[in-house]
């Protein structure tokens, strides 16, 4: 009973939004130069591009350009991370890099990348360098959340290395882990789109999203960035499905 | 099966062991006695090989050892059951929670036990492993009158002809692990 009164506070706070985006779209739109899109025309258009094998093709290439990016930023993430975790020159080394990462603007990483890397390939590039000091530091922080007098029984015990490694270690970092998967990915959307539109890769959502500004379809406009949103939220609860039914 | 030769050992901030020697034969069973703060524990982890003395030597001639530490230390992630099932088979593993009369419990976590509970379980789990060495730290913490004879009762019959140490400061227990006493001071 509790939670289907969550599930249902939760659509209705999502009908809020829509009906409070609709209706101030209604009002101001006659006022403004560039009206903002209703709902109802967003997702008119979204039927629209739908329609489209060329949207279809889009929304391929941007999921190939995010995911190659956020699962490679995933195994050297996790890689670094237990280094990190390890090794104290490591992680006194990486430091400096992670942090740099982590302040640098988006936009400027884009623009420098960009003079060295072809566009075809620079949101690949970026959702991975957005992501991987996420993953680097959670897993970081989730090791240091290992028990060490867990971690001392299970070796008097006998346990072997690997099983330890998997049983026990993995299970205290998983939280931490867990959280930077899940947060890395709606940062990959994020950068790796971001990139699309300043680089402009033909064939993707970015450009799409460039060409529906250029020629004022701002109803288009939404429509791709909706897709993106789409996108992006079914990842995130296929990841958190896949963590659930592996625990099992 | 285990020497220590004027063994010395001493913590940083504190020395806990000096010049102490004893010897445990195959198959016997031992108490190590003595104020909080002697080594008692300090002595379990020598023998463990989890600490390294200043003096001395130590010869312990076991092959598998199991341990029950002062702190329960179940894996909070797993029930139980399941803090047994990574050692031994899972039928071994409810035979021993239900001798123990913590059948019922087998499937909570770690974080849903009460103190007493949680010791009989790390008692169970220490009790999966057929080792040729046992060692026992403050066995009965938290446990009632009831609970330590169900636990006492256990552990005769499963150590029986087993070598065991012991480390206990409580009086009651005394009488109840009528065992050689090995004072450590």
């Amino acid at each position: 009973m509790k939670r289907l009164k969550k599930a249902l506070f939760s659509v209705l706070a999502v009908v809020f939004w829509l009906a409070l985006w609709q209706v101030g779209a209604m009002l101001s739109g006659a006022e403004l130069l560039i009206p903002i899109p209703t709902f109802t025309q967003t997702i008119k258009a979204f039927a629209g591009l739908c329609g489209t094998g060329a949207f279809w093709n889009a929304t391929l290439v941007s999921l190939w350009h995010i995911l190659a990016g956020y699962l490679a930023s995933v195994l050297l993430g996790g890689l670094f991370g237990m280094l990190s975790g390890a090794l104290f020159w490591f992680k006194t080394l990486s430091a400096p890099i992670v942090h740099l990462m982590r302040a640098v603007p988006v936009a400027a990483i884009i623009v420098v990348a960009w003079l060295w890397i072809p566009s075809a390939m620079l949101p690949s590039v970026i959702a991975f360098l957005m992501v991987l000091p996420i993953i680097w530091s959670h897993v970081d922080a989730g090791l240091l959340a290992v028990d060490p007098q867990a971690v001392e029984l299970c070796r008097v015990y006998g346990m072997p290395r690997r099983e330890i490694l998997w049983r026990v270690r993995f299970r205290y970092a998983e939280p931490s882990l867990r959280t930077g998967c899940v947060t890395g990915l709606s940062i990959a959307w994020k950068a790796g789109v971001a990139a699309e539109i300043i680089c402009n890769p033909t064939g993707s959502l970015g450009s799409f999203l460039q060409k529906a500004k250029a020629s004022v379809e701002y109803a288009d406009v939404f429509a791709v960035t909706l897709m993106v949103v789409v996108l992006s939220l079914i990842l995130e609860n296929a990841l958190k499905l896949i963590w659930k039914e592996q625990r099992r | 099966m285990i020497v220590f030769s004027s063994v010395s050992f001493a913590y940083p901030e504190k020395p806990v062991l000096h010049d102490f020697s004893m010897h445990v034969l195959p198959g016997e069973q031992v108490r190590l006695t003595g104020a909080s703060g002697a080594g008692k524990t300090t002595v379990l982890k020598l023998i463990l090989g989890l600490k390294r003395p200043q003096s001395g030597e130590i010869r312990v001639n076991a092959g598998r050892v199991s341990v029950l530490f002062q702190e329960d230390r179940l894996l909070p992630f797993y029930t139980v059951a399941g803090n047994l099932d990574l050692f031994c088979d899972p039928a071994r593993a409810r035979e021993l929670l239900d001798e123990l009369g913590i059948a019922s419990a087998a499937d909570q976590y770690p974080s849903q036990l009460s103190g007493g509970i949680a010791r009989r379980a790390a008692l169970a789990r220490a009790l999966t492993l057929d080792a040729d060495l046992y060692l026992f730290d403050e066995p009965f913490t938290g446990l009632d009158a009831e609970s330590r004879k169900t636990c006492l009762s256990v552990l005769r019959r499963r150590l029986a002809d087993r070598t065991a140490v012991f480390v206990s400061h409580l009086a009651e227990d005394d009488e109840e692990l009528p065992l050689r006493e090995i004072p450590v001071r």
